[in-house]
């Protein structure tokens, strides 16, 4: 995030577009999770980005659009996360612990990307509020994916879907109140994520084996 | 959407202060029930304009087009719009709380809130919507009365589920119900009793959460 030159520098201005937009969605973000989004103004994150307004707007509509696309960046980079964290698992329960371990040490060591994607988004009017529902709910086919189906509450599609809401609203509780050490969650979001799909107590068996996680 | 309402029928507005007792004479009695009537006119047009717009994009004015009052009724009932927000938050709450209570054993509960959503879409809102966007207090009495609700879900079955994941499991049911209110489907969310009846049974047992039997295992 170093800035760029002033005035004259030669510089490719697609090349300086890319940096100050870069510079404007880690700006909104962490912003955002510093005071909230409704009191977040433009003017604030150009001067929290050092960019000009002029420039803001030749890369955005206004607030609404910056945020939304910090926001589609953050659930990237989160999705692709928790896809690597269980990507080495070969049972289904296992990787649903590895992704949930992944989602809580990320939600701890980048409180303003997790703030912005479970806390703020809901603040950030209709559009974005529609953009977090579709979000969550785009965790629950990753979810489902190789899930057992034998309990009759893991063949409804809508429990998926409940899982996947009750995780993001349990975390964005503890985001609210200040929490850090999010990582003691685990066994409860295994317990809870489980619980239909293999039974109260296989699902509390899974949350207490911490054995082989490499302390985590 | 709203209850339907009466119009008042004192001439003028009550001066503050006036909340019970009857004043006789040329008002005649209808007089101090004017009050509450307001109040409930304004709490009913803050849901109505907020269902409409959003918290973030109401105005005291938007309020008041609903509620068709002036503004010096509204401060005489609230001193701004977090305060009706604040007010008709805990009123929608209460309700919703008092729905629940009344109905026994977690699977019958569970069709309170979807009647309540069904019923009142844009006082739910206010609960499953708005209320992140206000955050403060009516945030904290809204997770306060969540964390109670998951208490007594985790005394069922012999305390089989944490409270943790009490908690979870009604958030996640809340992120469902924000969901069809969204989506504009709040009216068919009764008829989805049975398969979030299911749901609970895993967390629940099935004696507390009396599930429903029909068309097990198939997937919907």
């Amino acid at each position: 995030m170093d800035k760029l030159p002033r005035g004259r520098h030669g510089l490719d201005p697609a090349y300086v577009a890319a940096r100050q937009r870069e510079r404007l969605l880690v700006a909104v973000a962490e912003l955002a999770a510093e005071r909230g989004y409704p009191a977040v103004s433009v003017s604030a994150v150009c001067k929290c980005a050092a960019v000009s307004k002029g420039a803001f707007y030749r890369q955005f509509a206004g607030r609404e659009e910056c945020f939304a696309l910090a926001f589609d960046n953050v659930l990237a980079a989160l999705r692709e996360r928790l896809l690597a964290a269980c990507a080495g698992e070969t049972l289904w329960a296992r990787a649903v612990r590895a992704a949930l371990l992944a989602l809580l040490e990320w939600a701890g060591a980048e409180p303003p990307p997790a703030r912005l994607l479970l806390v703020e988004s809901l603040r950030a009017g209709r559009p974005m509020l529609d953009r977090y529902q579709a979000a969550v709910e785009g965790f629950a086919p990753l979810l489902a994916r190789d899930a057992p189906r034998e309990h009759p509450a893991a063949a409804l599609e809508l429990t998926d879907r409940a899982v996947c809401g009750g995780v993001a609203s349990l975390l964005s509780r503890h985001l609210i109140a200040g929490e850090k050490d999010l990582r003691s969650l685990l066994p409860l979001l295994v317990e809870f994520v489980l619980t239909p799909y293999l039974g109260l107590a296989e699902a509390r068996r899974v949350a207490g084996d911490g054995a082989g996680d490499g302390g985590g | 959407m709203l209850p339907a309402m009466e119009r008042v029928t004192a001439v003028g507005e009550p001066s503050p202060g006036i909340r019970s007792g009857s004043i006789k004479g040329r008002i005649g009695a209808s007089y101090p029930l004017a009050y509450a009537d307001q109040r409930r006119r304004l709490l009913a047009g803050l849901a109505e304009a907020m269902a409409e717009r959003g918290y973030a994009e109401t105005s005291v004015a938007d309020v008041l087009a609903a509620s068709g009052l002036s503004r010096p009724t509204f401060y005489n009932h609230f001193s701004g719009l977090a305060d009706c927000f604040e007010a008709a938050h805990e009123d929608a709450l209460g309700e919703l709380i008092e729905r629940v209570a009344a109905a026994s054993g977690a699977g019958v509960a569970l069709r309170a809130p979807l009647a309540f959503v069904a019923e009142s879409p844009g006082r739910a809102a206010l609960l499953l919507i708005e209320v992140h966007v206000a955050g403060g207090l009516p945030l904290r009495r809204q997770d306060a009365a969540l964390r109670a609700l998951a208490k007594r879900l985790a005394a069922l079955e012999h305390g089989a589920l944490s409270q943790g994941s009490a908690e979870a499991l009604l958030a996640g049911l809340a992120f469902l119900l924000a969901r069809a209110l969204r989506a504009g489907e709040a009216d068919r969310l009764p008829a989805l009793a049975p398969r979030l009846t299911e749901l609970l049974v895993p967390y629940l047992g099935s004696t507390a959460s009396r599930p429903d039997s029909r068309g097990r295992g198939v997937r919907r």
